[in-house]
């Protein structure tokens, strides 16, 4: 250990080096507050600045796009869905051979390899080569190892049901926009958020989150809930396709509406387009009719006329008109029907669709109280579905007489089919017009309900009577004598209407020979839970509703009432499916076809039964088989249990009235294959 | 008067003292290296878990778009098109006559 005591007091500075020593603190002192001042300049002046350009380094900002809501039938089947899919991009400076890397780039993409060139050879640093590609696509340009090549992933629209509703349900664009229907009408809805996420990029370029993620929910749209039932608007699609090629004829619609709630259930145009290849459609395939096109409606306008005649007590059930044997000159100007009648009564009137009755009816309605009852039937006024382009027709007031006349008969106006369905529909609600609509619900994906629609009256159009008699008048078209016996169904009551108008020419001015043919039912006609409106144009085999439009109704209607879960009006009528025989089944033996066909005489003999019926013998059979036969001899049937019919009360022979419940007790294992 | 003076005033200074005179510093170097460590130990920790974050991000994204893609795989194999194709050509079957659906009262 050092001594301290012995250290020795060293002098004082002399005044030369005192000052030295204060100069250079004073320089030391300077130079501090020369990089103080320079590190203020830095850190206040010019932080935003230099923040920026060192953020630019390592600061990542990504934009991530919005996830596009998903749209839904009403029984919940996705008709539109977003996945998220490859673009390829290029930076063409990193790329060697361009016109090397064209070529495999657009034999890979299926690109025009010349356009590509073209793009790569700008010299920028970016260049979109395909977006949105498939699968499959993205494997082959990986493959390609190309320098300067990625992958940028971005939402596409897809339509797993294909042409299915697609002029419902519209398109998307590349950039993720509705570009038309529902898609266009509810972008707000549908298109969700982007939302930015930052986050830092180290030296190897990996990905560094230290803000968290935001809630996946947040970006993502708010889903549709359609009116539309998707196996409805199969069956109504495929009936029209085939009326439209079965008539040769240039486009067609369908609506199916229900008259109570003013659902839209299907809503079809043919032609078709599918929406996930649009460019390969077109422009005309891709006009919605049903809502768009506006066309003279034709006969199917006299059921409006004769509905109000009855309202407004003008005429009754019994009064009688002169159809004036088919011709009836109106100044210079003169009104045919088809074929001559006499005396005609509003129900005949409507059955053989006859212009010139129908005129004498408005005639005594009056022009003022014919235009006020169309436009309370909803026409010359958007029906308000929401679509795009959604027309609303023209309803000129009838100044002339023969104006008057051919309202009558649904000429010298326009309509849209939605309106003309909708107006059916108030026939079928007991005269009450309701609001159609196609959408039910929109929900956001935390489950808020940001719209919702239900069944809206808008007025009152005729009285319950009035409506109720026209319906019944209706029933007559489908019967023999009347304009569409086809479109009869041997299981439900059906009230319909045939139109068959003339389209006008809009070069040379009135009428063309092109016609426009219809047919609309309400079915069943003594409770209908369905509208449906057929639209053929421009048929060319040929002309008329009741030939061209109607079968096309009866083969929705068919379809739609087991699907809508309506029981026949007409009970124990079970016509049989044309059934194909599967492939691998073995055939039955001529013994059992044999008893089978005992067993089926028996039931329809019993029924022919005037008043009483005997009970059938049901014992060992299965439900499906007792339950056809007891509905085959009107007896209505109860059951409990499963497996075969073990005990049935009243017991088997015994003399019953028609529409006796019988109560069939089920018990034990159903065999393979039985029915 | 402080243990050094004291010291010197009696004419030497142990170890000890001088230890005892450097410990505050020395404790104040001890405790700012403390910080240094758990603040550096926690930037290292943001920075691993800014890595896993980023790793399950995008391992929950290649998740959704394959739950995607397998629902848009789905609706189209439910298609009512092929259906009824493999309904009518596979098995045989037609739709049901109207009369034949029978909806039973409860």
């Amino acid at each position: 250990m050092r001594d301290l005591k012995n250290m020795q007091v060293v002098e004082g500075p002399s005044s030369g080096m005192r000052l030295r020593v204060v100069l250079l603190g004073a320089i030391f002192l300077a130079l501090l507050a020369v990089v103080f001042g320079r590190a203020v300049h830095l850190q206040v002046h010019q932080q935003e600045k230099l923040k920026a350009f060192a953020e630019d380094q390592y600061v990542r900002a990504v934009e991530i796009p919005a996830r596009r809501g998903d749209i839904f039938d009403r029984r919940g089947t996705p008709l539109a869905q977003s996945v998220e899919v490859d673009s390829v991009w290029v930076d063409p400076s990193l790329l060697g051979d361009r016109p090397a890397a064209a070529r495999a780039l657009g034999k890979a993409l299926g690109v025009d390899r010349h356009e590509l060139q073209e793009k790569l050879e700008k010299g920028r640093r970016f260049a979109w080569v395909k977006r949105q590609v498939t699968p499959a696509e993205a494997a082959k340009v990986k493959a390609l190892e190309l320098p300067g090549v990625g992958f940028l992933r971005e939402p596409r629209r897809f339509y797993p049901q294909r042409e299915l509703a697609a002029h419902v349900l519209g398109l998307v664009g590349t950039d993720a926009h509705g570009l038309d229907g529902l898609e266009k009408s509810f972008e707000d809805e549908l298109s969700g958020e982007r939302v930015t996420r930052e986050g830092f990029r180290d030296a190897k370029g990996r990905k560094l989150l230290t803000n968290g993620v935001e809630d996946p929910q947040a970006r993502q749209g708010a889903a549709l809930t359609l009116t539309i039932d998707r196996q409805l608007q199969y069956v109504t699609e495929k009936a029209l396709e085939k009326a439209v090629v079965d008539a040769k004829a240039v486009a067609g619609t369908a609506v199916v509406l229900d008259p109570h709630t003013g659902e839209v259930l299907a809503l079809a145009n043919v032609p078709r387009f599918n929406p996930n290849s649009p460019r390969h459609a077109s422009e005309d395939a891709l006009r919605n009719r049903a809502v768009t096109d506006t066309f003279e409606p034709g006969s199917t306008f006299k059921a409006f006329v004769i509905a109000t005649a009855l309202d407004e007590k003008v005429i009754t059930e019994s009064s009688e008109f002169d159809c004036e044997q088919g011709r009836l000159a109106i100044g210079r100007h003169v009104v045919h029907d088809t074929h001559p009648y006499g005396l005609l009564k509003p129900r005949g009137i409507l059955q053989v669709s006859s212009n010139i009755c129908a005129a004498k009816v408005a005639q005594k309605l009056g022009r003022e109280r014919l235009v006020a009852a169309y436009e309370r039937f909803g026409f010359g006024e958007r029906a308000g579905l929401g679509l795009p382009g959604e027309g609303k027709g023209a309803l000129p007031f009838p100044k002339a007489e023969i104006a008057l006349a051919t309202q009558a008969f649904g000429q010298g106006l326009t309509a849209t089919a939605l309106q003309l369905a909708a107006g059916y529909g108030a026939l079928g609600n007991g005269g009450v017009l309701m609001r159609p609509y196609l959408v039910s619900k929109v929900v956001d994906p935390d489950g808020l309900v940001l719209l919702e629609n239900g069944p809206t009256p808008v007025r009152r159009v005729v009285s319950e009577k009035a409506a109720r008699q026209v319906v019944s008048m209706l029933e007559s078209v489908v019967e023999p004598g009347g304009t569409a016996p086809r479109a009869r169904l041997d299981e439900y009551r059906v009230a319909g209407k045939t139109g068959t108008a003339q389209k006008a020419d809009p070069l040379a001015g009135g009428y063309s020979d092109k016609r426009i043919a219809s047919f609309i039912g309400l079915v069943p006609a003594e409770a209908p839970k369905a509208v449906i409106l057929v639209v053929i144009d421009e048929p060319m085999t040929d002309v008329y509703g009741g030939l061209v439009a109607a079968p096309a109704f009866k083969e929705i209607a068919q379809e739609a009432m087991p699907l809508l879960g309506v029981p026949p009006s007409r009970p124990g009528v079970v016509a049989a499916p044309a059934l194909r025989a599967p492939p691998a089944k073995p055939a039955k033996s001529a013994v059992v076809a044999a008893i089978e066909r005992l067993e089926q005489l028996d039931t329809v003999t019993e029924s022919q039964a005037e008043g009483a019926v005997r009970v059938p013998d049901l014992r060992g059979k299965s439900g499906r088989v007792a339950v056809n036969a007891l509905m085959g001899v009107a007896l209505e049937p109860q059951l409990s249990g499963s497996g075969l019919v073990a005990s049935q009360r009243p017991a088997a022979g015994t003399l019953v009235d028609r529409g006796t419940r019988i109560s069939l007790q089920l018990a034990g294992p159903l065999p393979l294959g039985t029915p | 008067m402080s243990v050094v003076v004291e010291a010197r005033s009696r004419g030497g200074l142990s170890l000890s003292v001088i230890l005892l005179e450097i410990l505050p510093a020395a404790l104040a170097v001890l405790l700012l290296a403390g910080v240094g460590v758990v603040h550096v130990t926690g930037r290292v920790m943001v920075v691993k878990m800014g890595y896993e974050l980023s790793r399950l991000d995008a391992a929950g994204s290649a998740l959704t778009r394959e739950n995607d893609q397998l629902r848009l795989e789905l609706a189209t194999l439910r298609g009512p098109v092929r259906l009824e194709g493999i309904a009518r050509s596979k098995l045989g079957l037609a739709p049901p006559a109207a009369g034949a659906v029978i909806h039973l009262k409860q």
